[in-house]
Formats: structure tokens, C-alpha cells, sequence
């Protein structure tokens, strides 16, 4: 928005004096430099927030592979273009529609349910992402066993699941998998651990229940006596 | 002329739903029993409480007459009418504590849903349930594909003078043996040895696929009972797409294709006389019929731009077919794909595969293929009557259990039967429409809804509006009764709470 802002300035200096040209040209070309830097993944990675979180991460601080660059590193290929959406959330990946097919999109929420093999190899799993808002949408998520490995909880009654971060690419209808709605993960990183819920046992609970079967089964051998003497 | 409930009705039927109220408290010490088990402390009281609740209403309603007799037909049609709605109501009590629900509606939605086997749910967060909620939700399912009344009438809870009635106003439900407890007994058998062995199969599916054995277990379980039962609720919101596993949705549509045949024909081969199975109306219209909707589905997905390759189609729209003719509602493909992927022909498709549903005698909703062939028979009857000469005389048959004669009282029935469904699913569309929902969308969710299919596209979702949630949950009571029970029903109410015309006085 900047960029077009400062484009739409230098337009219309253009038109006024001729000889502000290459003032106005080098005020775009500042504005589209700030604007690219503020808003690609490269400047949000180096952001204290996204910094604080990965540290958070136990998962995220495991030894580097060979050449110092871990799977959670962002991906340098992955440059702003019409091919690339950057954070989406997960309804927005249920309600997709053709927009958003074959996009690079990065998508946060808690991972559910189990840790699904894909295929025969056991190479790649399926972890299903849910949404932490109130419309609880999910999307599965399809990536190697290596990152599926550091999801250490999923949730479900019981646990909160880990909070993870996947990016990678949606496919609305995936050819690789017979047309399912996924999304194929490049990295993933823990953001929050997931934990037990716990709920402990009172005895007092039971009570009101056990004195309402006790008035049950009186009443209905009541009911058979008087049953009974009537015939 | 219509005929009032006098009190001593009002009783005799107080009585009874009594006992189905009973049979009801016991369905909730099934998931109670599952979080003693589990140690989930919180499901296990409420389930406890919930279950006495419901235990100490159903025998003070056995009070209101102790000595019932037997019920006549009106009183049968009434037990049998009420129970679906009442046991509705009692099951959305733990549902509603469970704290998955938004409103008490979206509970008593889930609790009809699950007793009618229509299988769409308002549930949220699914994934995080308790077993035991879980467990509950396929009791539902097996108990209310089984029906009520059939499992009333299997331990005596009605005793033997009034089977007959109670068991032919259930709808769905056909004289296997001559003797009515038998016939129940052996569609059991078959339900359960279905169930059995499908647990173990996609247990072992789900164990290979990284699913913990506990899981496992109960995974399979509840899709063996949701999938016999054609009921179509799935313990994971991602429905049967979750698993990922092309043999469990192999298992799973077999298990559905058996749920929708007529039980009535399992008899026959379990005596060993497989010619009645294979040219049974029902099973040859069914063939023709799945055959028909899967080339024109095909022939639609292939004419969009997404879903085209065969293997494609082959897994997913052969899976969604089956489930829609079915009338289970499992679904693997997402809601959003239903409706933005698949052509608005494959759509409709879908949808008439729903309204039309499975045969008579099984457990799948619907019109019932066995009566819209039963109408082409008599409409190919007429032509031939038309063509043929004064002096001839046109008798028209066909097999079910039997060569059987075409009749004008069978042809009246079906004719029946089906214009009621059609003119609920026309009425219910344009209700859903005045809600400001899409045309061919209200369409597919009514037809959903009236046949007991549970497939959906986002109407039936937390938090739709409060009148159509409860016009839907009146559909679906009404579609698992196939009308003219509830019709019967109504007109008795009103008939009895009007007040009588005094007669002219004739001068």
C-alpha cells in the first residue's frame, strides 16, 4: 500500500514539473525498497516476535543439519509473487476457494488427533491443524516424519496439542492425493507446547446421580409389587 | 371420521413411552460404563446423573397405568411417533453439559440426528470430545438404526400382544420370520456380526496407520456401527477423510451397501437360497439406479475444471455416492469442495441420490428405491393396459421375497409415501431459501435433512438460525417416521384438543 502510495505521489509530481523527475524516481524506488523489506518473510523472520518464539520452542532448538540451516529456517526461494499468500488462517483454508489453490501460505493452530501414516514407506505423515479461534476449522497438513516427530502432543480430549506452524503449500484439490483438500508442509515450527488438561476425581460428583438410579430402581420395584397384587 | 384420545389412551401411551424412556436411561450407562474406563471423571458423572434423570421419568410414566393391556394401532402409532422426539430430548442433556454445544438446540439437534441415524452435527470442536460423549453418540446411532421399538420388542419390554402393530409402525421394518421377537433377533444377528468383524478390520487399519491401539479400537467401532447403521457420525470432524486410508473407506463403503439393503433378504441367505437375493426388485434397482447415478456424476465432474482425473473420481466420488445413496452422510471430500469443486450437476446429483435412498427393510433413509420402482412398474402397467385390447387383462408382478402381484393398494401406498417426501423436500428447500440461503445449496441440506442422509454443505452448522435448526429437527423426525406415522399422530392431537362441533338439533 505504501509503494502504490508513493507511486501515485510521484505520478502526479511528474506531471506538475518536469525537472523533479529524478527526485520523484528516486522516491519511488526508496518507497518500493521499504515496502518490499517491510512486508517479505525475510523482515517478518527477523522480527523480535517471530524471534521469541522459535526460542520458546524446545523443538525449534535442536542440533542444525550439515550446513547450519534448519528445517524451520525460511526458505530464500520464497519470494513475494502472485504465487505466494503469506499468513492465512485455517478457515481461510477451509473456505478456500480457486485463489488461494497451489499458493505458498503459512498457517498457525493446534494439532489434533494422531499422527497418521501416509502410504506404505512411513516417509511422510498427515497431522491434522486446527484452528485455536472459535470456528475450529482444520486442514491436514501433510509433511515428512522428521517434522511430524517434533509435534511432542496432539490434542484431544484430555491434552491441549502442541501450537504449530506450518508453511507450505495449499492444494484445493491435491493430484498427488487422489483430490483431498491439503496442505503439503515445507517447514514447521512449534510455537507454543501442548499439555495435559487434568481432571481430577470427586467423589462428590457422583452422588446426585447415584441417588437418582437408587429413586429409579425403587420406583420400578414399586411399580412390579403393585403390578403383582393387581393380578 | 377421526377418532379423539379419550384419557385412558393418554395413559396406556404415557405407559409405554415410559419403558422406551427406560431403554434410553440404559443407552447412557453405556458411555457411563466407557468413562469409568477411560477415567474421564467429569463424563462419568454427568453421564450417571443424566441416565438417573432419564431412569426416574420413564418409570414414574410407567405409573400413569399399571396395568396397560394391549395397545391398539392408534396407541402403537403414538409410543412409536413420540419416542423418536422424547428420547431426543433426554440425550440432549449430557450433550448439552458436555460443553461442545453452543445452544440447548444444537444438543437436541445432535440428539435427534444421532436417534434418527441422520448423522449432521452442530457439534464444535469435535476432535477434543470425551470418549464417552463419543461412545453415546454411536449408542444413539445403533440403538435408533436398530429402532426402538425393535429393541423394546426383543427383550419384552411391550409383551407379545402388541408386536405386531408396534413393529409395522416403525417404518423400515419388514417380517423376516413368522415370528415378529424372531425377526428382530436375527436383523440383530446381522447388525452385530457386521459390526464385529468391521472393528477388527479397520482397527488393524488404524493400528497400521499409527493410531494408538486404544483408539484404534474405539475408531473402529464407532465407524463399523456409524457405517451398518447408515448413520454417518464420525468420531474425527474431518469425517472418514481424517484416516487418510483408501482400504478403511473400501470397509466402510461395503459397510454401508450392506446397511441399505433389506434385511429381509439376509434371511434368504442365510437359508441358502441366494435366487431371491439377486432378483429381488429392490437389489436390481438398486444395481441400475447406482449404476445410472454414477455415470451421469462422472460425466459432470469430468465436464469442470478441478476434480477431473479418474483417480480422483474413483475415490472420492465413488465414496460420496455411495454415501449419499446410503443415506450415511460420511464424507470424503470437505464441505467447502462440495460445494466449490464439484460441478452444481454432480451436486444435484448427490442430492437426488439422497432423496431417493436405499431399500425398504434397511436401515438407509430416503423415498426407498423398491417404491419408485414399484411406480414405474405401475406406470408401464397403465401403458400396456392402454395398448392392450378391451377383452385382455394386464397383471403386473414382481419379486420381493417371493413373485408378488402388483397391486392398486401397493402402488397407492408407494405413491403416497413418495409425493409426501416430495413435497417435503420442495417445502423444506423454499424454508431454507426464505432463511437467505443459496437455491441448489437449501435444496441439497433439505433433502439431507427429510431423508436422514447428514450429508452437508455449511447450512447445518453451530449457530444456524434458531427456526431452521428446529424446522430441520422436525424433518428429520418426520423423515426417519416416513410421514404418515407423525401425520397420524398430528391429526389425532389436533382431533383431541379441538373442541367438539355440537350436533344440530333437528327441529
Amino acid at each position: 500500500m505504501s509503494a502504490r502510495g508513493a507511486a501515485s505521489t510521484a505520478h502526479q509530481g511528474e506531471g506538475a514539473a518536469k525537472a523533479k523527475r529524478p527526485l520523484a524516481a528516486a522516491l519511488l524506488v526508496l518507497a518500493l525498497v521499504w515496502g518490499v523489506s517491510a512486508f517479505s518473510p525475510f523482515a517478518w523472520a527477523q522480527s523480535p516476535e517471530n524471534a521469541s518464539s522459535s526460542e520458546a520452542s524446545p523443538s525449534s532448538q535442536e542440533a542444525p543439519p550439515a550446513g547450519g540451516k534448519t528445517d524451520n529456517d525460511l526458505d530464500e526461494q520464497l519470494l513475494p509473487d502472485s504465487s505466494f499468500i503469506y499468513d492465512a488462517s485455517i478457515v481461510d483454508l477451509y473456505e478456500a476457494d480457486t485463489y488461494y489453490d497451489n499458493q505458498t501460505v503459512r498457517v498457525t493452530g493446534e494439532a489434533v488427533g494422531d499422527n497418521i501414516r501416509a502410504g506404505i514407506s512411513g516417509e511422510y505423515r498427515w497431522i491434522t491443524l486446527q484452528a485455536t479461534d472459535s470456528t475450529f476449522a482444520e486442514v491436514s497438513v501433510f509433511m515428512t516424519s522428521e517434522q511430524a516427530a517434533r509435534i511432542a502432543e496432539l490434542g484431544n480430549y484430555g491434552t491441549r496439542g502442541d501450537i504449530v506452524s506450518v508453511q507450505g503449500t495449499f492444494h484445493l484439490v491435491c493430484s498427488e492425493h487422489d483430490g483431498l483438500t491439503d496442505l503439503h508442509a515445507d517447514s514447521v515450527t512449534i510455537i507454543d507446547e501442548g499439555y495435559p488438561i487434568e481432571h481430577e476425581f470427586n467423589v462428590r460428583e457422583f452422588i446426585p446421580g447415584i441417588v437418582m438410579v437408587a429413586i429409579g430402581a425403587i420406583l420400578l420395584f414399586v411399580f412390579s409389587r403393585l403390578r403383582e397384587r393387581l393380578r | 371420521m377421526w377418532q379423539r384420545f379419550r384419557l385412558i389412551d393418554l395413559r396406556v401411551i404415557c405407559h409405554y413411552s415410559g419403558s422406551i424412556i427406560i431403554i434410553c436411561a440404559f443407552t447412557m450407562f453405556i458411555p457411563f460404563v466407557t468413562a469409568l474406563l477411560c477415567q474421564e471423571w467429569e463424563p462419568a458423572a454427568r453421564y450417571l446423573l443424566s441416565g438417573g434423570i432419564t431412569f426416574v421419568v420413564g418409570a414414574l410414566l410407567r405409573y400413569c397405568r399399571i396395568e396397560p393391556g394391549r395397545l391398539n394401532r392408534r396407541q402403537a402409532l403414538a409410543v412409536t411417533g413420540l419416542s423418536w422426539m422424547v428420547l431426543g430430548f433426554f440425550a440432549s442433556i449430557p450433550l448439552y453439559y458436555s460443553g461442545h454445544f453452543l445452544t440447548y438446540a444444537d444438543a437436541l439437534f445432535d440428539g435427534v440426528s444421532g436417534f434418527t441415524t441422520t448423522g449432521a452435527s452442530v457439534i464444535v470442536d469435535l476432535d477434543h470430545l470425551s470418549y464417552a460423549d463419543n461412545m453415546f453418540r454411536f449408542v444413539m446411532h445403533l440403538f435408533g438404526g436398530l429402532g426402538l421399538i425393535a429393541i423394546a420388542l426383543s427383550i419384552g419390554l411391550f409383551g407379545p400382544q402388541s408386536s405386531g402393530t408396534l413393529f409395522s409402525s416403525e417404518g423400515r421394518s419388514e417380517h423376516v420370520l413368522p415370528n415378529v421377537v424372531q425377526t428382530v433377533q436375527f436383523i440383530f444377528r446381522v447388525v452385530f456380526l457386521g459390526i464385529a468383524l468391521s472393528t477388527v478390520i479397520v482397527m488393524v487399519l488404524c493400528l497400521f496407520a499409527g493410531i494408538e491401539p486404544l483408539r484404534a479400537f474405539l475408531q473402529g467401532l464407532w465407524l463399523s456401527i456409524s457405517g451398518i447403521v447408515t448413520g454417518g457420525f464420525t468420531p474425527m470432524s474431518q469425517s472418514v477423510m481424517y484416516y487418510h486410508s483408501l482400504p478403511i473407506e473400501f470397509v466402510l463403503m461395503i459397510l454401508m451397501l450392506m446397511g441399505s439393503l433389506s434385511f429381509a433378504l439376509y434371511a434368504e441367505v442365510w437359508k441358502g437360497r441366494l435366487r431371491p437375493f439377486f432378483h429381488d426388485i429392490d437389489n436390481r434397482s438398486i444395481l441400475l439406479w447406482l449404476v445410472i447415478v454414477t455415470v451421469i456424476f462422472t460425466a459432470s465432474m469430468s465436464a469442470g475444471t478441478l476434480m477431473t482425473d479418474l483417480p480422483d473420481l474413483m475415490r472420492r466420488g465413488l465414496f460420496m455416492v455411495c454415501s449419499a445413496f446410503s443415506t450415511t452422510g460420511f464424507q470424503v471430500v470437505t464441505s467447502n469442495q462440495l460445494t466449490t469443486v464439484f460441478t452444481s450437476g454432480a451436486f444435484l446429483v448427490l442430492a437426488l441420490t439422497m432423496a431417493i435412498g436405499g431399500a425398504a427393510g434397511s436401515t438407509a433413509g430416503g423415498i426407498k428405491i423398491s417404491r419408485v420402482a414399484i411406480i414405474f412398474k405401475s406406470i408401464i402397467s397403465t401403458v400396456k393396459e392402454t395398448l392392450a385390447p378391451d377383452s385382455a387383462r394386464v397383471a403386473t408382478s414382481y419379486n420381493h421375497l417371493g413373485k408378488r402381484t402388483l397391486t392398486p393398494d401397493i402402488v397407492r401406498d408407494s405413491t403416497t409415501v413418495f409425493v409426501l417426501y416430495v413435497l417435503t423436500y420442495g417445502f423444506a428447500s423454499l424454508v431454507t431459501i426464505a432463511h437467505g440461503y443459496d437455491a441448489t445449496q437449501s435444496i441439497f441440506e433439505s433433502v439431507a435433512m427429510a431423508s436422514n442422509g447428514g450429508i452437508v454443505t455449511g447450512i447445518v452448522a453451530p449457530g444456524m438460525p434458531l427456526s431452521l435448526e428446529l424446522f430441520y429437527i422436525i424433518l428429520m423426525w418426520a423423515g426417519r417416521l416416513e410421514f404418515v406415522t407423525l401425520l397420524a399422530i398430528i391429526v389425532q392431537l389436533v382431533v383431541t384438543v379441538l373442541p367438539r362441533r355440537k350436533r344440530k338439533v333437528q327441529a
